[in-house]
């Protein structure tokens, strides 16, 4: 009789640590997920395009939105806004998803393996963006806008 | 102010110096000049001090400064911070105890392949100042591995071109490649098709199966990924000239 009391009393020690672990690590998976949101950009098309090419990323420290991808009105395809976002993701993982200076910036490789990913969505949301209605984004000018939502970098 | 700071760079024990007394018997003749035109436009060339850099090292009198230099490596990223003397971190000139000084960073071991001299740029001169170094082989394609930095600390004299080297630490730092991180943590990719870039967060993990079928951390699709050597340039003209503000390998998931 007490063995069975003694195996019980076992069973429920064991039970309450199992669920005692799996609630802290409930705990940390949530936590993790957390700070590992996403991170905005916005996607610009204008028809005031100075730059060469038909798409280029800026970073602003001090304005909202941080991170724009500026693109070149009827001229940008689901290409260039591939390229551009790959881009930024890159400058995201060196230099932080917070922008610490501000400026232009362009990425290449010097590897002849590199291979240019259409991403599935990048025509819908140059499509989308064309769709806004104008707006103006803080020292970049007048266009149609679009805000996405990028992964979050180990690199805060 | 000169005499003071002679004296507090030569301790007794620095008597083995061959360069002991050339430096007073020029610092003395110097002195009465040296206080006129420190901080004053040099009209007339000096033509006492060597013309090229002279190298004093005294480790032993400069633990304290030494304490300070520190190398650290960023999570993720093949640039290095460096502190070099107290609060002061960077490189390029700073003022520090009423005197100019700069850092100055060199001499990179172990690199790959064997007898590749490295080199090191500073880009990124603003934030913080001058704080960030990228180390990269001259060959430009190479990874360098388990590499040591060797870094000076220099006093630029303001009256001539006399530099003291008080300091010099190495350093080892780990180059290690930037991760792409084009995925969240369930795998989910920028490229997926069910990636839905509207969502500012991450799409729930246990319902999700990749086109892969799993394989990655969080039940997401299994990740191919290789290295590139990638060049990231910055304008801050609108795109009338660029400069490389980072370089390195970085790891492409696709």
């Amino acid at each position: 009789m007490s063995q069975v009391s003694n195996r019980r009393r076992l069973v429920m020690i064991a039970l309450a640590a199992f669920l005692g672990v799996s609630a802290a690590s409930e705990r940390v998976i949530a936590q993790t997920r957390q700070m590992r949101s996403r991170v905005p950009a916005r996607v610009f098309v204008t028809d005031s395009f100075p730059y060469p090419g038909n798409a280029v990323v800026l970073r602003r420290r001090d304005t909202s939105p941080q991170d724009v991808i500026l693109m070149r009105s009827g001229a940008a395809q689901a290409s260039d806004l591939s390229e551009a976002v790959r881009t930024l993701l890159e400058i995201r993982a060196v230099a932080g998803d917070s922008a610490a200076v501000d400026g232009m910036f362009r990425s290449r490789s010097t590897s002849a393996t590199r291979t240019h990913t259409l991403l599935p969505w990048a025509e819908r949301v140059l499509r989308d963006a064309s769709a806004q209605k104008p707006d103006r984004v803080d020292h970049v000018g007048h266009g149609r806008s679009i805000t996405i939502w990028l992964p979050a970098t180990q690199n805060p | 102010m000169f005499l003071e700071k002679l004296t507090r760079l030569h301790s007794p024990n620095d008597m083995r110096s061959p360069f002991r007394n050339l430096l007073i018997v020029v610092a003395l003749a110097m002195t009465a000049c040296v206080d006129q035109q420190r901080g004053n436009v040099l009209t007339a060339p000096i033509t006492s001090p060597p013309t090229s850099p002279r190298k004093f090292e005294y480790p032993e009198d400069f633990i304290a400064e030494t304490e300070h230099i520190s190398v650290e490596q960023a999570a993720g990223a093949n640039y290095a911070f460096i502190k070099c003397p107290p609060q002061i971190h960077g490189l390029g000139p700073f003022p520090y105890d009423g005197d100019q000084w700069y850092t100055r960073v060199g001499v990179y071991k172990n690199v790959l392949p064997p007898n590749t001299q490295n080199r090191a740029v500073y880009v990124n001169a603003q934030d913080p100042p001058g704080s960030r170094i990228t180390l990269y082989s001259e060959e430009g394609n190479h990874k360098a591995t388990a590499a040591s930095i060797h870094t000076s600390c220099i006093e630029d004299l303001s009256w001539g071109p006399f530099e003291f080297i008080l300091t010099t630490a190495e350093t080892p730092v780990d180059f290690r490649r930037v991760p792409n991180v084009s995925h969240d943590d369930c795998g989910f990719m920028v490229n997926d098709p069910l990636y839905d870039p509207y969502s500012p967060e991450p799409s729930p993990c246990p319902s999700y199966q990749g086109p892969s079928g799993g394989g990655s951390p969080g039940g997401g699709p299994s990740l191919s990924c290789h290295e590139e050597y990638i060049v990231i340039e910055l304008s801050d003209d609108g795109g009338m000239t660029w400069y490389v503000y980072w370089e390195g390998y970085a790891e492409v998931c696709e």
